[in-house]
């Protein structure tokens, strides 16, 4: 563009906006006047439906225009979950053939171990739905999705331990300090309304294994990207977001003659100086103002029907837990922002799994049944992408002492599942298999990367065209190895 | 021979005979043995109270010191092993292992020999010396090197159990080679990274001073001097200023002075449309920079402008204002940053540079104004302009506590009207008189606060707590909070947190 032109366009409205690209959302100036101050309208999809994300317009017609993000932290176990292996009953206690191992490396704490005996599920595994998918007693409600979703058997890794798997299926890359997908997200597409942020995070609370690998906000940072993609934490204990209560005796008033003094100060300053920084500054110091009402209305679940608790569970009531925050996504998810992940730990069954396991499974279950239901019927499924699942699998063989009640699973990166619905994803799919010890998969194999690159997808990005120069390279979500889009399962 | 077994009595109850290696116990401990007089060995417990405290944690940390003994503690009570030393000495020594020759050489030496008790004793004594001292001081890593050469190796795709080719220490192939005369190790790398013939070092330096002063580098790419970064703006003025600045030692304050000096540095910041057209970036550099201050910066600026800054200087990290549940919320349960413990007192007014850095949850009021997560080496920080920076200004009680400071400071000038105050707080924050636009809306907005305030008192008197410190005392509460405000509405101006 025309820089001289460029510089008179700033003087309107549209155009800065469109420009600039900064902050996670974009105030209308005319609010500024002193009167004129209620939270503007949401800005409509369906005309506007590319914010101010750096790419301009999508790759591809999107399918999905808003996703949540559910990660269970610390590795689900598939084997008591979702893959089904009945052939283990019969060898319980029997080792691991080394044909199946064959060699492949694993976590100092369990290659120290004399033997690797078999522990088969001690859970029923039963068949849902039309798909006929198994899914097992510690998962009633999420078996009764199994024709909302497409289950993935043939999730791998490479990494074994909790801190790089986890950094990895987040930010594409072991090595800390990438950005991770949801800002990634932010940064390519922008935002979708004009008072919320642009991508949130929720952390659970969680009833199984107390002992919980340690979260980083690098999960859901930005790395070298503006910091503004990174995501905001919506938290349920202090300020809903940050800094969000103006100080003791500030009543809205008075913080909005504050404001009003800043930013006649501000626009003279603009006149003076004429950065447009500034101009983007006013418009910022309104949208804060702004959230300083939405969120709290945002996090006030009291307008919330009863009947919409009970579809979330009982614990859907108490703040902070798993069930309450899917309900929370679901808000954020009709109020525009564009993805919401949220966090729960505790899933790291190195020993006494039939005690932890149960409980993890209880926190879950009811409320991701309780989230598809309740944007199926409001029609937003269609359109928002669900991702379910964690940083890698678990072993076969116990880890520990082996008995026919109790019994522990080791890290296993080569073969996991995890689920998605929604955002064009086909439902009723299983998709992939693994060998009858769910120690390496047969078919169909889904890396992380490919899970991220599909993600991607149904947002209408070619993760191979969303990138950021950093450190001479061109970064990307996928990295410099290959992905391939997991077409078995989109619609 | 040495008598009944020993008793390692814990909390009345608890019985230890076999001390071997590290224990931990939170309980206090006692020491017995019918030969040795009583010694007790001090627990060494942190500190356990939680601000945020759900849970006590009290972190089992006990080191066992039995310096008085006359005999090796390990040898009480392990009838075993005097009979096997008994055993071990019949024996010819040729059927002795080596294992059992130590056995019996530190038994006989920690025993027998009364020359090496005395020197045993006076080592014990200093060692505790030394460790008083040790412990007293700041811990410091520094690296040497080993004897042998390092080595690394080519990964295969990455895989660190999948070793390839051997890479010796040397610079990276574009940039030439190493003087075969300089050591293969980090002395050789420091000569090469200043020798006369290698001008990377200080192209690369002068240029992030520039960025520092300017905002952007001559160089915009700091990060990146290679094929894919971009070429300077003024090539030979980065070769100059390179040249000089290694010719006078890389003296980086003499360098900063010289560029603080020039007229180019010192011109307005205004944009002037035409040359906007012309340079929208400033790369020409056609008036000075204006960008908006990092992080760090607007913190310690806020302090100092309050008149709250405490400017000592080193010792360990402090922990100031900080949202409740930061750390909580992703700590590792045993971790012994779960909880952030808010210091009191000065530490909450020490420059930015001393705030406690947990890596897993950063500060937030450091890293929403772009401070790098510190995971990996950043040269250049984006500078982003979000509704999260003018929550943090307008309402983290370590801003708006700075605010009411400005206000106090005001107030402790006496004879002023309020206009006066408000001028003088400007003039804190900007060193320069407020433009008279300025200070009539200031003073507008004065007069609003204050009406508010007056229908409200209890609104007025509760913000002027705001913070740890104690507000001044004052008949007029009105009057201080309305002032406050406006020393947070001039703490929340662009020109205040932006380099004019």
């Amino acid at each position: 563009m025309d820089p001289l032109q460029n510089f008179i366009n700033l003087e309107t409205r549209r155009q800065f906006l469109g420009n600039v690209a900064k902050g996670f959302g974009w105030a209308a100036l005319s609010t500024l006047g002193a009167k004129a101050i209620s939270a503007s309208p949401l800005f409509d999809p369906a005309t506007n439906p590319l914010g101010n994300g750096m790419l301009g317009a999508t790759h591809f017609a999107p399918k999905a225009k808003r996703g949540i993000y559910l990660f269970m932290s610390g590795a689900p176990s598939q084997l008591d979950m979702f893959d089904y292996k009945p052939a283990m009953k019969d060898r319980f206690n029997a080792d691991l053939p080394e044909s199946i191992r064959n060699g492949q490396r694993l976590t100092t704490m369990t290659s120290g171990q004399a033997r690797f005996p078999i522990a088969p599920t001690i859970y029923d595994f039963k068949q849902y739905g039309k798909s006929g998918a198994w899914v097992s007693e510690l998962l009633p409600n999420t078996a009764k999705l199994v024709d909302d979703i497409a289950i993935i058997k043939s999730m791998w890794t490479e990494a074994i331990n909790h801190d790089p798997a986890i950094t990895y299926i987040q930010t594409g890359n072991q090595i800390p300090g990438r950005p991770s997908l949801g800002a990634w997200l932010s940064y390519g597409l922008g935002s979708l309304n004009d008072n919320l942020p642009t991508f949130v995070v929720l952390n659970s609370s969680w009833t199984g294994r107390q002992e919980a690998q340690a979260l980083f906000t690098r999960l859901w940072g930005a790395g070298p990207l503006p910091s503004q993609h990174q995501g905001v934490a919506l938290r349920s204990d202090g300020d809903p977001v940050l800094y969000l209560s103006n100080p003791h005796g500030v009543s809205s008033d008075v913080r909005r003659m504050m404001l009003d003094g800043v930013n006649e100060i501000n626009q003279d300053l603009y006149h003076e100086f004429g950065d447009p920084e500034t101009h983007a500054r006013i418009s910022q110091y309104e949208m804060a103002f702004r959230m300083q009402s939405s969120v709290p209305e945002l996090t006030d679940l009291s307008d919330e029907p009863d009947y919409i608790f009970d579809l979330y569970g009982p614990d859907s009531r108490v703040p902070g837990t798993f069930a309450y925050n899917c309900l929370m996504s679901r808000r954020l998810a009709e109020k525009g922002v564009r993805f919401s992940q949220i966090f729960h730990r505790g899933w790291d069954q190195h020993g006494a799994l039939p005690k932890d396991l149960p409980n993890q499974c209880r926190d879950v279950d009811r409320a991701c049944y309780g989230l598809i239901t309740d944007l199926k019927q409001r029609g937003m499924y269609d359109d928002t992408l669900v991702v379910w699942g964690g940083e890698f699998g678990r072993t076969i063989y116990c880890q520990g002492e082996l008995t026919r009640a109790n019994y522990g699973r080791d890290h296993h990166p080569r073969c996991y599942t995890m689920w998605m619905g929604g955002g064009g994803v086909k439902p009723g799919v299983v998709y992939g298999e693994t060998d009858d010890f769910s120690y390496n998969i047969t078919r169909d194999p889904v890396h992380i990367r490919d899970l991220n690159a599909t993600i991607l997808n149904q947002f209408g990005i070619d993760h191979q065209r969303l990138n950021f120069k950093h450190q001479g390279l061109d970064l990307k979500l996928t990295g410099v190895e290959e992905a391939h889009l997991v077409k078995g399962i989109l619609a | 021979m040495l008598g009944a077994p020993n008793r390692l009595t814990i909390d009345g109850d608890l019985v230890i005979d076999n001390l071997q290696g590290d224990f931990a116990t939170t309980a206090e401990l006692l020491v017995t043995h019918p030969q040795v007089k009583m010694g007790t060995a001090k627990e060494e417990e942190e500190e356990s109270e939680q601000s945020e405290g759900k849970e006590k944690v009290v972190p089992p940390a006990l080191r066992l010191a039995f310096y008085d003994s006359v005999v090796p503690f390990y040898l009480f009570g392990h009838q075993q092993q005097v009979k096997k030393l008994e055993e071990i000495y019949t024996q010819s020594e040729a059927d002795r292992s080596k294992r059992d020759e130590n056995t019996l050489r530190n038994y006989y030496f920690e025993v027998v020999d009364p020359l090496y008790r005395d020197e045993q004793r006076a080592h014990v004594v200093l060692e505790n010396k030394y460790q008083y001292v040790y412990d007293q001081a700041t811990i410091s890593l520094i690296m040497k090197e080993r004897e042998e050469a390092a080595m690394a190796h080519i990964l295969n795709r990455g895989e660190y159990d999948k070793k390839g080719e051997e890479v010796p220490a040397a610079i990276p192939a574009i940039l030439g080679q190493l003087d075969p005369d300089l050591p293969r190790n980090r002395l050789g790398l420091a000569r090469w990274l200043v020798d006369d013939q290698n001008p990377l070092t200080a192209r690369v330096t002068v240029n992030r001073v520039w960025q520092t002063l300017f905002g952007t580098g001559l160089v915009a790419t700091a990060g990146d001097f290679g094929l894919m970064g971009e070429n300077p703006s003024h090539p030979e003025l980065l070769d100059w200023l390179a040249v000089d600045f290694r010719e006078n030692g890389w003296d980086l304050k003499a360098l900063i002075k010289e560029i603080v000096s020039t007229e180019t540095y010192q011109q307005d910041s205004k944009i002037d449309a035409a040359e906007y057209a012309i340079d929208s970036a400033n790369r020409f550099l056609a008036r000075g920079p204006r960008y908006r201050l990092d992080a760090e910066v607007i913190r310690d600026q806020a302090l100092f402008v309050s008149g709250t800054l405490v400017d000592q200087r080193g010792g360990p990290p402090v922990k100031p204002y900080q949202p409740v549940g930061i750390w909580n919320a992703v700590a590792y349960s045993g971790s012994n940053t779960r909880f952030y413990r808010q210091d009191e007192g000065d530490a909450l007014y020490r420059r930015s540079l001393y705030t406690f850095w947990k890596r897993t949850a950063p500060p937030p009021n450091m890293t929403i104004f772009d401070a790098p997560s510190r995971e990996n080496c950043t040269v250049s920080r984006e500078r982003t302009n979000t509704p999260l920076q003018a929550l943090i200004l307008m309402n983290d009680p370590q801003f708006f506590e700075a605010a009411r400071m400005l206000a106090q400071r005001s107030l402790e000038v006496t004879d002023l009207s309020v206009d006066g105050r408000i001028g003088a707080m400007y003039r804190y924050a900007f060193g320069r008189a407020a433009p008279a636009t300025h200070g009539k809306i200031l003073s507008e907005s004065y007069h609003k606060f204050e009406s508010a305030f007056r229908q409200n008192p209890d609104d007025a008197a509760k913000l002027v707590h705001t913070g740890d410190s104690t507000p001044l005392e004052t008949t007029d509460v009105v009057n201080f909070a309305s002032l406050t405000m406006v020393a947070s509405q001039i703490m929340n101006l662009d020109n205040f947190i932006n380099k004019n």
